[in-house]
């Protein structure tokens, strides 16, 4: 009886094994397919590009200044003189935080900066 | 036909030979000799500059987002629900926010060419190294550029804000 039971059931049994491998091989593929897709776009978007937690920036990281705790100025309310002087106070302390900083402008590419600048032969 | 052809071949080679040749032209020998012999040291510097430029763009990049999100969007809403006048306030938010996109995809272009330039192997490909170099100094003069534009649409603002104090007149 039991025999006669299990004959009837191992073509089932096998079919359900099928399903359980091609689940599991289904899903680890889609995985992969999702992670490759995630991958090209945080390479494609240009944010790797700027990535500072990438292990090649260790040594400059803690250059990056943070400055979450700054509020944001109140958008509602009246405008009068002190209100836009407390504004000129703050625009004015963020301003001058990066309008003196050394820009893109310096000549850290140049030949001389590099050592590669031409040297008249000698006399 | 064979007058064709000549001509179809010499201005194949001037266009595969031209970049090369004006870089020679440009680079003497020494230099050339330099480039192969410091090239180690020179991948070196220029990923000291690739990483101080990451800092840089970093650091720009949020204190524009700040100013704008943070000060110039909320006084510019002031102004709006005040029945203001916000017409030149809202023009430089906008050209501001513009010129910050731009500044952002010009860095982008100028990352992929400075990193390839550094993974360049400058001591068997001294001119192709240097080729990439001059356009990498060229990207770099335009992100200066962007700054001093994104600058002086930041003092643009600020004029327009002392506008509204007229009689008063705060020092700047």
């Amino acid at each position: 009886m039991i025999d006669r039971l299990r004959e009837r059931a191992a073509p089932y049994i096998a079919t359900s094994r099928q399903r359980f491998i091609v689940l599991i091989t289904g899903v680890l593929s889609l995985s992969m397919v999702m992670v490759a897709i995630a991958f090209n776009l945080y390479r494609l978007s240009g944010v790797e590009q700027v990535d500072m937690s990438l292990p090649r920036y260790q040594n400059v990281r803690q250059q990056v200044v943070h400055d979450d705790q700054t509020p944001a100025f109140a958008s509602s309310g009246s405008v009068n003189d002190s209100v836009v002087k407390d504004f000129i106070a703050q625009y004015d302390a963020r301003t001058n935080k990066i309008t003196p900083v050394q820009d893109f402008s310096n000549n850290a590419l140049s030949d001389e900066s590099l050592g590669l600048a031409a040297t008249p032969p000698a006399q | 036909m064979k007058l064709r052809s000549i001509i179809l071949v010499s201005l194949c080679a001037l266009l595969v030979l031209s970049p090369r040749a004006s870089a020679e032209g440009l680079l003497s020998d020494a230099q050339l000799r330099t480039i192969r012999s410091n090239c180690a040291s020179l991948r070196q510097s220029l990923t000291k500059t690739h990483d101080a430029d990451a800092v840089l763009r970093s650091n720009l990049t949020a204190q524009y987002d700040d100013i704008i999100s943070k000060l110039m969007m909320p006084l510019n809403n002031r102004l709006v629900q005040n029945k203001m006048d916000a017409t030149e306030f809202l023009s430089t938010t906008d050209d501001l926010q513009k010129k910050v996109a731009e500044f952002r995809s010009q860095y982008s272009i100028y990352e992929r060419k400075l990193s390839s330039t550094i993974d360049m192997d400058c001591a068997n490909q001294p001119w192709d190294f240097y080729q990439s170099l001059g356009v990498a100094r060229d990207q770099r003069r335009g992100l200066g550029n962007t700054v001093h534009s994104i600058n002086d649409l930041l003092k643009r603002y600020r004029s327009s804000v002392d506008g509204l104090l007229p009689k008063t007149g705060v020092a700047r």
